[in-house]
């Protein structure tokens, strides 16, 4: 299904080779710590052995001399009562008395031999030039050496199959999602934005990454679609006035006497057009939040208040009436020009859209020490639960038709300032009437 | 009025060009970065209107060289940059700027206002046009005996119409001077203050001191001048 070379070139694969190192390596390191300890404590024992038993010889031999000793020798050997211990005894001139195969030429210590049988020699001059010999065999010792080494490489030898051959099992698997993932992501790269990842019910690592990236693809969907949404505004927002100019142009070049009027009406619709053009570049650019460079310290009482004194005139002018509701000092953390051009979008939408007798509020309120609440408010037609969604969306227009004046990018403009200046917008459908605020956070003294 | 323009698209500048002439002014076409640096150097113009994307040397570092070269004239930019950064590192440099399209009148309203600028700067304490008196310091105004009372926007309307008394103003220009304005509002904002404001000069039988230009702003002015 896989080939060896690419699970062995997988990171997977070699992440658990090296944890199956590491794990071999210590248990390597812990079994020799072990052989040491014990080798030490059992070398001990054999030391004490030796003494107690030498100590006993030497008291008979004080009390009742050299022949006492060797017949407790003797005794001993042909006892053999369950003690391994070896004797050999030499007189001042080095003759051998009596000698197990232990005797040496040292004079006093200890003495290790490791030819086979490993011994422990305790060599002990007595009095009278005499030297006693007494051996214990090592034999305990190297068969525990023994059985520790071939214990510990079988260990090793299973360890490291199963940890390879684990590995290659594991690894197949963990191929295999990312194999998913990698065919799903070329897929929708090449072909549909509406695939997804599947997700299993076991909600892994891979479920939740899969998760993640679907969520992505949600959002980059939507996007495209917006796009395609705004694509098609453009053409025809651009187009229709751009063919009414091409028509009242090419009815001028028929005319054998084109009055100025006719080329001042074209010039209004080129206008138009670039005004729209005009308003789609603004959006662009603060959608992409490079203005966010120039932010400073901006009073909000002070744009509403010299807002609301510039409109006064023009709402007494549409029979409406203008009331300011202003309070505190706000200040936030902006652009002033943007900030200006956002309130008068909402001011003049609302002046727009709401018809005479009506009132309009313009209101900045401080809700607590960090925020506060900018709103514009009228009590006239209001708006539908279906449009109030769309209202900031990009060439939104009250009317289907798209055949009233303006962009229809005034209010996504707002939008775009707004998220600038991470202003919370929130529209509210009144009877009569409606409401949009926008939560500001207040800048802190400094 | 000794003019240099700047600009690499023929049609534009020729556009330009015959606009100025008819106005009687000299008028000097560079259509490259270095041949403008070089002619800007050489003479000695009242006013530079420059193209901010030139071949050869772009608008900005050329006025940038200029600057450093001791050129002090009065420049514009005339551009098709028109983000709100482009703007205000054009601004930084230049006097004015202007964004493409454009309207002639909107060019040359502006040009007006620039070669004007030293005027205006020189502070006055009182602005006057026939009988109308602007004191700036006690915020009086008075037309004849009759004292005016207006709204502070009011007042720095007729203040910026005053300063450029005889010139053409543009609606782009009021906005962006007067109220601070740096986008084109949806309403005619402008028109209604304008129309408040000369109901307010004036009174009964007084001549009208501000006139409509057709196509183009207004003008305050005695009407006898022009």
């Amino acid at each position: 299904m896989y080939s060896m070379n690419r699970i062995i070139h997988s990171a997977g694969f070699r992440m658990m080779l090296v944890y199956a190192s590491c794990f071999s390596l210590s248990t390597l390191l812990l079994a020799v710590l072990i052989f040491y300890r014990l080798q030490t404590s059992l070398e001990e024992q054999v030391r004490t052995n030796i003494i107690q038993e030498e100590n006993r010889l030497l008291v008979d031999y004080r009390q009742d001399g050299l022949q006492e000793l060797l017949h407790d020798i003797r005794e001993r050997v042909e006892l053999h009562d369950g003690n391994d211990l070896l004797y050999a005894l030499k007189d001042s001139h080095g003759r051998v008395l009596f000698d197990q195969e232990i005797a040496v030429n040292e004079t006093a210590g200890w003495l290790q031999t490791h030819d086979a049988p490993a011994l422990l020699i305790s060599v002990k001059p007595l009095q009278d030039g005499y030297t006693l010999y007494v051996a214990e065999p090592l034999e305990n010792i190297e068969e525990l050496k023994t059985v520790l080494r071939n214990n510990v490489l079988t260990f090793l030898f299973f360890t490291l199959l199963f940890s390879v051959a684990g590995a290659l099992l594991i690894t197949r698997r963990f191929l295999r999602r990312v194999d998913e993932v990698t065919q799903t992501s070329k897929a929708i790269g090449r072909h549909s934005l509406s695939m997804r990842l599947p997700v299993s019910k076991a909600n892994d690592d891979f479920d939740q990454l899969a998760e993640t990236i679907n969520a992505m693809l949600e959002r980059i969907e939507s996007l495209v679609h917006e796009i395609r949404h705004v694509t098609n505004s453009i053409a025809h927002d651009l187009r229709t006035p751009l063919t009414r100019v091409r028509q009242q142009l090419e009815a001028m070049s028929h005319n054998n006497a084109p009055t100025p009027e006719d080329a001042k009406h074209a010039l209004a619709m080129l206008d138009e057009t670039l005004q729209t053009f005009t308003a789609m570049l603004q959006l662009a650019e603060l959608e992409s939040g490079t203005t966010q460079q120039d932010f400073s310290k901006v009073c909000l009482n002070n744009v509403v208040e010299s807002i609301y004194e510039i409109y006064l005139p023009l709402a007494e002018e549409n029979d409406q009436q203008l009331l300011l509701n202003a309070s505190g000092n706000v200040v936030v953390s902006g652009n002033k020009r943007l900030l200006t051009q956002l309130i008068v979008n909402l001011l003049e939408n609302a002046i727009k859209h709401s018809g005479p007798g009506t009132t309009l509020t313009l209101s900045l309120e401080p809700i607590s020490e960090r925020q506060a609440i900018l709103s514009v408010t009228d009590n006239g037609v209001g708006i539908s639960a279906e449009d109030s969604a769309l209202l900031f969306k990009p060439f939104y227009r009250g009317d289907r038709s798209r055949s009233t004046s303006g962009s229809g990018l005034g209010l996504s403009i707002v939008n775009a300032i707004a998220n600038l200046h991470n202003a919370k917008i929130s529209l509210q459908r009144l009877k009569p009437g409606m409401s949009v605020s926008l939560t500001f956070d207040i800048r802190r003294v400094d | 009025m000794r003019i240099l323009l700047a600009e690499d698209d023929e049609t534009t500048a020729a556009f330009v060009v015959k606009g100025l002439l008819e106005h009687g002014h000299v008028v000097d076409h560079a259509s490259e970065g270095q041949q403008a640096l070089l002619l800007s150097i050489q003479e000695n113009y009242d006013i530079l209107i420059l193209d901010r994307m030139l071949p050869g040397l772009d608008g900005l570092s050329l006025l940038k060289s200029l600057r450093t070269a001791g050129v002090q004239s009065p420049a514009l930019f005339l551009t098709a940059l028109g983000g709100i950064n482009d703007r205000v590192e054009g601004l930084k440099v230049a006097d004015d700027y202007l964004v493409k399209p454009f309207a002639f009148a909107e060019l040359y309203a502006r040009i007006g206002s620039l070669l004007r600028r030293p005027a205006a700067i020189k502070v006055d304490h009182s602005l006057q046009c026939g009988d109308l008196t602007m004191d700036l310091l006690k915020r009086i105004i008075l037309r004849g005996n009759r004292e005016i009372k207006l709204q502070p926007t009011e007042f720095r309307l007729l203040e910026f119409l005053l300063r450029h008394k005889g010139q053409v103003v543009t609606r782009t220009m009021l906005l962006e001077s007067v109220w601070d304005f740096h986008f084109d509002p949806k309403t005619n904002i402008v028109e209604t203050h304008i129309s408040r404001l000369r109901t307010k000069l004036n009174g009964n039988d007084e001549p009208d001191f501000l006139t409509t230009v057709r196509g183009a702003g207004y003008v305050l002015d005695e009407p006898n001048h022009s």
